[in-house]
């Protein structure tokens, strides 16, 4: 069974579609603005996990309201069995967590996380310098590795083309955290930025597996159009990189499952998938195609 | 390959899943020995060691005032900073804390175990104190000594028997009023011809006349000091260091000679400074505290979701790619093998990030597969033999592998050197993986696979394909 797929004749519907949602993150993004938690803005955090059966939330938010220290407290539930205080760009002494926690009713166990905001805000521009870095390195690592390749198209368009790609698959998980943040209160943690990162990695690791197909096509036949090497190679590598994203996906469900009452790993999860989906779709449909457009205007203008 | 050759290097492989599986989890093994008193070692039970979140405790991070301290001093004030935090938690019981500066005037504590954020500060906040002690009188001495002589060799039941058996446990010097609030500061020096250290102490106005009177009325004799009740360094044999009083000492200033070590000298001089001049602490910067319960879960969920996670990894495997899936997936067990072993040889503080790393990399090994498999079914439908496409599949599939991982690694390696603490753990962990699964795939499952296409399995075609 050889199936040949015509990856590049959609290609304008594909760059349109992906222009739309790229887009709506965008808007999602500015609009919105992100909202980030208290690990980059400082604040508190107290989770409590009932042992008993956990009482009603409105029971628990009167309780609250009576005291000083717990003012500006969102109380949010968690799981079936856990509740979440939370205050933002404010920490709490300890003093104040056992008046907090002293007032509730019930048997629970307790976790607390109390970060002064001058703490989030260092790691909010260390985060900064990280993600850069990081980028840059990948980036400089592709244009190195592809620098043999120079026909019909040089080896800093591959990096350029990664770039755009790496920029389709951070912004639309980021338009929608931005949306799930300003509607449903979902905040951005430590692990959602790793998990940022991940999907970069995933995102070029994709993309080279596919030049370095391209790359190879490109010594071996000489009788072939660009596209028709392009297209020849998305074929090979499609297989590839739909289990691969499939893997990947199989690992996080139990994760996103098993972590539906830890709100760190629980997001973590939620953002890979989106990274691991978007970044199948633009390694397929958009990176190559995008170097055949490319391509192809060249030679018009000639 | 030679067959000796290929025999051998299964073999090797065997062994290697063997030991390392017994790291993971020796319990069987060890019960087997018990059990049937085999003349054999134990296998070393080492547990994982866990991160706070997932066994529970206290932690706390602060920043000390360092504005009134001179700027060459600074380091040298958090090493006493934390050295005195250290003792503390010593003397409160706490396992396997860890204490790390970090940056210029951060400090981060991690008490495994702790309930309280509560007491956590309150152990760690209290200013240290510096006691000096004089000797006994030789009667109360000679009091102790022969109690001691009384109660030796005797269990603790029977020493209860024993008329005033607590005598023979209380120290030979009484405390003395002169404490650490008297003393302004204490110095390093070196004898100018001999260049042995000397240590020297400055007493403010108060201090110099208590000093002048203890010194008086000890000459000859020794005097003690304390930090935090304990002998100011450890001497290692129970002892109290007490150095001699010479002679009357008025005008304040002391100095103390006879130590050779300047390691040990330089470390009484930080004690001796705590005592006097602690860093103000305030309220920590960042407080964290997981309860055992929840701690527990985590660590519960991780388990399972790594678990079935690998399930599915593995069904798929098979499913989708046949006998070298099947082969695959052996070598991805001892691959998960190997890196846990490794994380508890190290050993690597398990915390949830790592663990969210370790899963990823799980990931990033089988696509390693993929890309070897994907590439072998290619060469197989150009009706290439089995054993042909075995080659091709790995040799071809070797720079995507290669330029894949690399890229990865370089990004875990920018994470851990910048990052923080969590995502440090997470890039680690993700490191390890990386270089675990390229040995795994391209060494364990070549092997395997190899031996299979070469075995009377290479001719059924379709389980290759």
């Amino acid at each position: 069974m050889v199936m040949v797929m015509n990856f590049i004749k959609h290609s304008k519907l594909y760059f349109i579609v992906a222009i739309i949602v790229v887009g709506l993150s965008a808007y999602s993004l500015f609009s919105f603005g992100l909202n980030l938690g208290i690990d980059f803005e400082g604040g508190s955090m107290i989770t409590i996990n009932y042992t008993s059966e956990r009482p009603q939330l409105d029971e628990i938010r009167n309780l609250l309201s009576g005291i000083e220290e717990a003012s500006g407290m969102q109380v949010q539930p968690l799981g079936d069995k856990e509740i979440l205080l939370k205050i933002k760009e404010k920490d709490i002494t300890s003093e104040s967590f056992s008046k907090i926690i002293n007032a509730l009713p019930g048997e629970f166990d307790t976790s607390i996380e109390t970060i002064s905001p001058v703490v989030g805000k260092e790691l909010k521009d260390k985060t900064l310098i990280v993600v850069l870095a990081a980028l840059i390195a990948m980036l400089a690592y592709i244009a190195l590795a592809f620098n043999s390749v120079s026909k019909p198209i040089s080896s800093i368009q591959y990096g350029i083309s990664s770039t755009l790609m790496l920029f389709h698959d951070l912004i639309i998980p980021l338009g929608v955290l931005a949306f799930l943040g300003y509607y449903y209160d979902i905040q951005i943690n430590i692990p959602v930025i790793t998990a940022l990162l991940a999907i970069v990695g995933y995102s070029i690791n994709n993309n080279i597996v596919i030049f370095d197909r391209i790359r190879e096509n490109l010594k071996r036949e000489n009788r072939l159009s660009y596209s028709e090497i392009v297209n020849k190679s998305l074929n090979e590598t499609f297989v590839r990189c739909l289990n691969t994203s499939f893997t990947v996906l199989l690992v996080l469900i139990p994760l996103y499952y098993f972590f539906t009452n830890e709100e760190s790993l629980k997001y973590f999860t939620l953002v890979m998938g989106i990274g691991i989906f978007v970044g199948f779709f633009s390694s397929i449909f958009l990176s190559s195609p995008l170097l055949v457009a490319w391509n192809n205007y060249k030679n018009k203008k000639k | 390959m030679t067959k000796r050759k290929t025999i051998f290097y299964l073999f090797s492989v065997l062994i290697l899943a063997v030991v390392v599986g017994l790291f993971c989890y020796p319990n069987p093994y060890n019960n087997l020995v018990d059990k049937y008193n085999l003349n054999i070692p134990h296998f070393p039970e080492t547990e994982f060691r866990l991160g706070l979140d997932l066994k529970g405790g206290v932690h706390l991070q602060y920043e000390a005032d360092l504005s009134q301290i001179d700027e060459k001093e600074r380091d040298n004030v958090m090493e006493g900073l934390k050295d005195v935090i250290e003792r503390r938690i010593n003397i409160f019981g706490v396992t396997e804390p860890v204490i790390q500066i970090y940056g210029s005037d951060r400090i981060a504590v991690d008490l495994p175990g702790m309930e309280s954020i509560e007491d956590a500060i309150a152990w760690i906040g209290e200013t240290p104190l510096l006691e000096f002690a004089e000797e006994r009188t030789s009667e109360d001495m000679e009091r102790i000594n022969q109690k001691r002589q009384e109660i030796q060799g005797l269990s603790f039941e029977e020493m209860q028997e024993v008329e005033e058996w607590y005598v023979a446990f209380e120290d030979f010097y009484q405390k003395t009023e002169l404490t650490g609030r008297y003393l302004e500061k204490a110095k390093l020096s070196f004898n100018e011809t001999t260049y042995a250290p000397i240590i020297e102490l400055q007493f403010d106005s108060e201090g110099t006349k208590l000093f002048e009177e203890i010194t008086e009325r000890n000459t000859g004799k020794t005097l003690a000091i304390y930090l935090d009740g304990e002998s100011i360094i450890d001497m290692g044999d129970g002892s109290v260091y007490a150095p001699r009083v010479n002679e009357k000492i008025s005008g304040g200033k002391a100095i103390i000679t006879g130590q050779t070590d300047i390691n040990v000298a330089k470390l009484i001089v930080q004690r001796l400074n705590q005592g006097s001049l602690p860093v103000p602490l305030g309220e920590p910067i960042v407080q964290k505290k997981v309860g055992p319960t929840l701690g527990a879960i985590s660590l519960n969920n991780a388990v399972l979701a790594g678990m079935y996670g690998l399930l599915a990894i593995l069904c798929f495997l098979i499913i989708i790619y046949k006998l070298p899936g099947l082969l695959a997936s052996i070598s991805l067990i001892i691959y998960c093998m190997i890196l846990l072993a490794l994380i508890k040889l190290i050993p690597v503080t398990l915390t949830l990030a790592g663990i969210g790393g370790i899963i990823l990399s799980v990931g990033m090994a089988v696509d390693a597969n993929i890309l070897i498999f994907s590439r072998m079914r290619e060469e197989l439908k150009q009706s290439k033999d089995v054993l042909l496409s075995v080659e091709e599949g790995f040799s071809r599939a070797w720079s995507s592998i290669r330029d894949g991982n690399f890229t990865t690694l370089i990004v875990a390696f920018i994470l851990y050197f910048l990052g923080t603490s969590f995502i440090k753990a997470f890039a680690f962990a993700l490191i390890l993986g990386i270089l675990i699964s390229i040995f795994s795939a391209m060494v364990i499952s070549k092997l395997f696979i190899h031996v299979a296409a070469k075995s009377r399995l290479g001719k059924i075609k379709w389980l290759w394909s």
